[in-house]
């Protein structure tokens, strides 16, 4: 039984909807405690810009390095006992659920505008009127698999820099399969660039 | 400024006059279901490069030897490339 890459192409578009859902849960609720010591970097230390108030007769009363130090590293510990999530522990929690929520409405956007144009195609009477459609909607499924495989690999590449360790080798398939997908859809693209100048040649457009 | 024309609006045009032979302008414009003004922008296209002729006379449109060679090899080419798009 023959496939078709269009088809291919549909089902690659359907597994990364998934797997983005899967990233959003997993990212939002993996626990930073599960992390080795060893591979956690340094949580970012904020440093007071002036510590000496120029003029200030009620300023707050003088506490020594060494308590500053301690209380810091107090609740340091306090939030990783509670078992807070990995973002959380980098402060990142502040952006990176607004950027979950724009990557799933990237990619579910872009999959709406291939399901209307096919919705649209389907609407087309006669043979080759019906073929150039599929064209149009092959064109189209491929660029937003090309998008969605585009927006994945940036997130797993975020995630690969914020700690290499999350979720083991699986973060390495991913990235793999996404660069792999990439090139898949850029060949695609490519190839109907092709056929496409080649269309024009006949219908005496060039 | 190069125009902009839907290579599927094209293929359906010819399409029609492949398969019902010669009809008036009002009845393929409206099986082209397209609206006036855009139709005589495609019917100028077409007629330019010689694949449709428009009748003076009766006003009737049909296909040229060489709009009837177009069609042919366009649904050869779908056949051969779009099948395993």
């Amino acid at each position: 039984m023959r496939r078709s890459f269009l088809t291919l192409a549909r089902v690659i578009v359907v597994l990364n909807i998934l797997l983005t859902i899967f990233l959003i849960i997993a990212t939002t609720t993996y626990p930073s405690i599960t992390l080795s010591r060893e591979m956690r970097g340094s949580p970012p230390v904020k440093i007071a810009a002036s510590t000496t108030p120029l003029i200030n007769t009620t300023a707050p009363p003088h506490i020594p390095a060494t308590a500053q130090t301690n209380e810091t590293l107090d609740k340091h510990a306090e939030s990783i006992l509670v078992g807070d999530t990995l973002t959380s522990y980098y402060e990142a929690e502040a952006y990176l659920l607004q950027t979950l929520a724009l990557m799933l409405g990237l990619i579910l956007g872009v999959t709406s505008i291939a399901l209307f144009s096919e919705f649209k195609a389907s609407r087309g009477r006669g043979y080759l009127e019906g073929a150039f459609q599929k064209f149009k909607v092959a064109r189209t499924w491929y660029i937003v698999g090309l998008i969605s495989a585009s927006i994945i690999l940036m997130y797993t590449m975020f995630i690969h820099v914020l700690n290499y360790r999350l979720y083991g080798s699986a973060i390495y398939l991913l990235l793999v399969f996404e660069f792999s997908i990439l090139i898949f859809f850029t060949w695609r693209i490519m190839y109907i660039r092709k056929l496409q100048n080649e269309l024009l040649r006949i219908m005496m457009f060039k | 400024m190069r125009e902009r024309l839907d290579l599927v609006v094209i293929a359906r045009m010819i399409e029609i006059l492949y398969v019902e032979g010669a009809m008036k302008k009002t009845q393929l414009q409206m099986a082209s279901r397209l609206n006036y003004k855009t139709f005589t922008r495609y019917l100028n296209w077409l007629t330019e490069r010689g694949l449709i002729d428009v009748d003076s006379e009766d006003g009737y449109v049909k296909l040229t030897r060489s709009g009837l060679e177009t069609y042919q090899t366009l649904v050869a080419w779908t056949r051969r490339y779009l099948e395993k798009i």
